[in-house]
């Protein structure tokens, strides 16, 4: 073991390989490897360690020593200062080395380093020799004044340093996000919300109306008038405005006045009236500018599915010709709108019209050229869906009557016109008629049929009123189809027929049915005899239609020429009837079948 | 076309009806029958409350859809019918009527 004559702080240990740490007082570590052994010199394992061991002790307690002996240097440096000089030899010959250059270096020098904090001077001082030491080592020293420096306590000014400035931009937008999406069909789109920016625009934009809309809204100028004509004309869009319209329509119609205040608003006197219950009011005109104007009314005809539905035919417009000849249009009494449901139009004018009993859908027409159109609500076109041949088979006479007989499972349409000719229908398919009927009289003639009755719950017979100023009665199947019966007693042709519609009760009054013609009267028949029962002559008028009431078994209504509507009570009085009076000419006649 | 404009027009002609809008889906006014900046207004918070009201529906009841929509305030009443695509709305004063 010797010391490195050149560094007296290095240590050399004879020794095996073995790595060898031995302690810098300026704190750093020097390793060596792999130190020369001594020449000669086997040791054997054990006495190696031994070696390796004590050596081991040796050089710490040597490191202690050095310590110890530097911080007493340092103290009796930090007592002498500025004179290295004097400084007192230690016995040990390591500071005295030390001591030597550290003379050696100051008077190279002329002096300490400059002057540092006093807080770290041992530890400075502690450097120094190392620093000095080492600064032969690392070549030129730091070049300082010349003067002796004197270490002086400096006041330390508070150094505020600030931290470091992050800059953070709000990532938020200007205007606010109020709006949504419209809601999508999908079921699994329910919970998202799409924001859009779209409406938001509008709103800030719609608070301020003093600006002028077209400049600061660029939604607006976004579609032109074409694209909005386009739109318009679009089929979505008719099928939604004809959808909307209907709803806003009948929305509009109630005169709802929820919040009407009857302690504050004026009082609103009792419309009712206190008279009898046969007292008519005239509740609503129906009529439609477009396509009702300037047309006669040629039937009616209630919806057994929906009560309140009317569908009314019309004749043609002799004002305008490009029009369709046949219009009917379907009323809707509940909501009373001005303006008809549905509008369905046709070549010929219709004579007479009648709902499908059984096919809630569907519409019958018969018209003055003798086809038969029918046509289907749900489809929406206003035009026939089917239309029967004009051929010698079917009707070749303006077809004036109509009527669907039969229950929901056999039924058939059964229709009448002007050359006596009564057919039969199925309604899927109207390019034949099932079967066809000549109705001819006793005298092997045609008969002018203008009305058709059928008894409420009779398939086969049935009566006719013609314009030979006689009703009969026939049968479609049996022994002798075609006309059995006539019943002469009027003096003019026969408007109307009206079979009695009172259905079960304990008197069958179905051989009970009234006819009204052109010589001013209404008489009464029953079938099983040949003359009338009763004969009501009230009117001063062509008589044009006359029903039975569905309810009440003795109560009837007829309508003339002079406009005059007759309500007649058997049981009341068969003189006079109780009547009201319309301004218009009245034709058709139609009794609710069920009333509100 | 002229079918939807005179059907307008008879809509705006009943009694009490101050305005018409037909709106897109978009917000954006189609046909109106009032002034500009009433109409832009109109259109723009009935589009957004009409949607609110659609999706409240649908939450309530997945199956069940908005199918028309009143708002009765102390002046006026306002009727909504929406669609799929467009809005109908239609402005009325019911005292009038």
């Amino acid at each position: 073991m010797w010391w490195s004559t050149r560094d007296s702080h290095v240590l050399v240990l004879p020794a095996p390989p073995i790595l060898c740490c031995c302690g810098q007082v300026s704190g750093t570590v020097l390793v060596c490897r792999e130190l020369l052994c001594a020449a000669g010199v086997d040791l054997t394992m054990a006495d190696r360690k031994a070696e390796i061991d004590l050596k081991r002790k040796k050089l710490e307690e040597l490191r202690k020593s050095r310590e110890q002996k530097k911080s007493e240097t340092a103290n009796k440096a930090l007592l002498t200062r500025g004179s290295p000089s004097s400084r007192t030899k230690s016995p040990d010959p390591l500071s005295k080395e030390r001591d030597d250059v550290n003379k050696l270096v100051s008077d190279l020098i002329g002096g300490s380093p400059p002057a540092t904090k006093p807080s770290s001077t041992p530890s400075v001082l502690a450097k120094s020799p190392g620093e000095v030491a080492a600064s032969p080592a690392a070549g030129t020293p730091a070049p300082a004044c010349k003067r002796k420096t004197k270490l002086v306590i400096e006041a330390l000014a508070p150094v505020v340093i600030r931290p470091k400035e992050v800059e953070v931009y709000v990532k938020s937008t200007q205007t606010d996000m109020v709006s949504m999406e419209p809601q999508r069909n999908d079921a699994e789109d329910e919970d998202a919300l799409v924001v859009e920016v779209v409406s938001a625009k509008s709103l800030p934009a719609a608070t301020e109306p003093d600006k002028d809309k077209v400049q600061t809204h660029p939604l607006c100028m976004e579609m032109s008038a074409e694209q909005r004509d386009k739109i318009v004309a679009s089929d979505e869009f008719l099928t939604f405005f004809d959808r909307a319209s209907r709803l806003v329509e009948r929305a509009l119609t109630k005169p709802s006045d929820i919040l009407f205040d009857y302690v504050s608003g004026s009082g609103e006197d009792g419309s009712r009236d206190a008279l009898g219950s046969l007292k008519a009011v005239k509740k609503k005109v129906f009529v439609d500018e477009r396509w009702s104007q300037s047309r006669i009314v040629t039937a009616m005809d209630w919806s057994s599915y929906h009560p309140e539905l009317l569908l009314v035919s019309y004749f043609t417009n002799t004002n305008i010709p490009h029009d369709p000849d046949g219009v009917v249009l379907m009323w809707d009494l509940k909501f009373q709108k001005d303006t008809p449901d549905y509008i369905f139009n046709c070549q010929s004018a219709v004579m007479s019209v009648a709902f499908s009993k059984f096919h809630p859908s569907y519409i019958i027409g018969g018209t003055y050229s003798g086809q038969l159109v029918l046509w289907d609500i749900r489809i929406g076109k206003r035009t026939p869906v089917q239309r029967s041949p004009l051929s010698s088979s079917s009707h070749t006479h303006p077809v004036y009557c109509l009527d669907v007989v039969g229950t929901e499972n056999a039924h058939n349409l059964i229709s009448a016109s002007n050359d006596g000719r009564l057919c039969s229908w199925n309604l899927d398919n109207l390019s034949q008629p099932q079967e066809s009927l000549e109705l001819a009289s006793r005298g092997a003639k045609q008969v002018a049929v203008t009305s058709l009755s059928f008894p409420s719950n009779d398939v086969n017979k049935f009566i006719v009123g013609s314009q030979e100023c006689a009703a009969y009665q026939g049968q479609r199947h049996g022994s002798k189809p075609g006309l059995a019966v006539q019943f002469d007693g009027h003096h003019g042709p026969v408007t109307a027929v009206s079979c009695h519609r009172a259905t079960g009760g304990q008197t069958d009054h179905s051989h009970l049915f009234l006819t009204s013609s052109f010589d001013w009267t209404v008489k009464l028949w029953s079938t099983k005899t040949g003359t009338p029962l009763c004969s009501f002559e009230n009117n001063s008028d062509y008589v044009y239609d006359v029903q039975w009431s569905p309810t009440h078994p003795a109560v009837f209504a007829s309508v003339d020429g002079e406009g005059r509507l007759d309500f007649w009570n058997i049981n009341t009085d068969i003189e006079v009837g109780f009547h009201c009076s319309l301004s218009q000419f009245l034709s058709p006649l139609v009794f609710a079948r069920y009333l509100h | 076309m002229s079918e939807v404009e005179e059907s307008l027009k008879r809509i705006q002609s009943h009694p009490g009806v101050v305005g018409v809008v037909i709106v897109n889906q978009d917000g954006i006014p189609i046909r109106t029958t009032m002034d500009n900046a009433t109409t832009v207004q109109y259109a723009g918070l009935l589009h957004s409350l009409a949607a609110k009201t659609k999706t409240t529906v649908r939450d309530l009841d997945p199956s069940n859809e908005l199918m028309f929509l009143r708002i009765r305030t102390n002046k006026h009443e306002i009727m909504v019918a929406p669609d799929k695509e467009y809005l109908l709305i239609v402005i009325q004063d019911p005292c009038q009527s």
